[in-house]
């Protein structure tokens, strides 16, 4: 596998991250940041009255058009700044995406069983907005995190 | 953890062989990104067979020129 010949010169410069893979390290950055700062916003509103009369939806309607917003510039910013021009993605890369997603998705199973458990004990709606929400960011960032291992390390498909 | 796999290989060798092709070549003539050579060349990415016969055929060699799987004849 390794060889003691010099690897042609243009070998030597510096390999850019691929499109998809500098998307996935801004998913894996955006997102969070966006959770947190709601959850910022909102947890101490739950110290100082019942979970029913906190205001939540407006709060994680910003966090979630920031994400979106978010993700959509850094796509652009992403393909404008590319060293490579290239913004397409080859097999590898579609593989690792597939990779990530079955990881974030089988989170957000687990994630809506427990939000149909909270629904059959009644819970508050903002218990089962607030848990939804919080599987989904832990479920993407996950996956992200997931395609990031598999670019950095070794992935076999 | 991913294991590591056992599949070895001669890529470099063959670049360095046929002109000194660079990773940038190779990945354009197979389609792919140059990220994906250097993950095969190190063995941190196993190819479809598809695409490791359009390796082979890049440097006209077969497969197992390219490609080999220790254990078999050793």
């Amino acid at each position: 596998m390794t060889s003691c010949k010099p690897v042609p010169a243009d070998d030597d410069d510096r390999v850019p991250t691929t499109f998809e893979e500098r998307n996935t390290w801004w998913m894996a950055i955006l997102v969070p940041v966006t959770t947190l700062a709601y959850f910022a916003v909102v947890i101490p509103r739950l110290w100082s009255r019942p979970a029913a009369e906190v205001a939540w939806v407006t709060p994680m309607l910003w966090a979630i058009g920031a994400t979106f917003v978010g993700t959509i510039l850094g796509s652009i910013v992403s393909a404008m700044f590319a060293r490579d021009g290239h913004t397409e993605s080859d097999v590898r890369d579609k593989q690792i995406v597939r990779h990530g997603d079955g990881i974030a998705q089988a989170v957000m199973g687990f994630g809506a069983a427990a939000v149909l458990v909270l629904a059959m004990v009644r819970a508050d709606q903002f218990w089962i907005g607030n848990v939804l929400f919080l599987i989904g960011a832990v479920g993407t960032t996950w996956g992200a995190i997931a395609k990031i291992r598999a670019y950095r390390g070794a992935f076999h498909g | 953890m991913v294991k590591p796999t056992r599949v070895t290989n001669r890529i470099r060798v063959l670049r360095v062989e046929h002109g000194e092709m660079t990773q940038a070549e190779l990945a354009e003539r197979v389609g792919v990104t140059r990220q994906t050579v250097i993950a095969i060349e190190q063995g941190r990415y196993s190819p479809s067979l598809e695409m490791a016969f359009q390796i082979a055929r890049v440097f006209k060699v077969p497969l197992d020129d390219v490609f080999q799987y220790p254990g078999d004849t050793d």
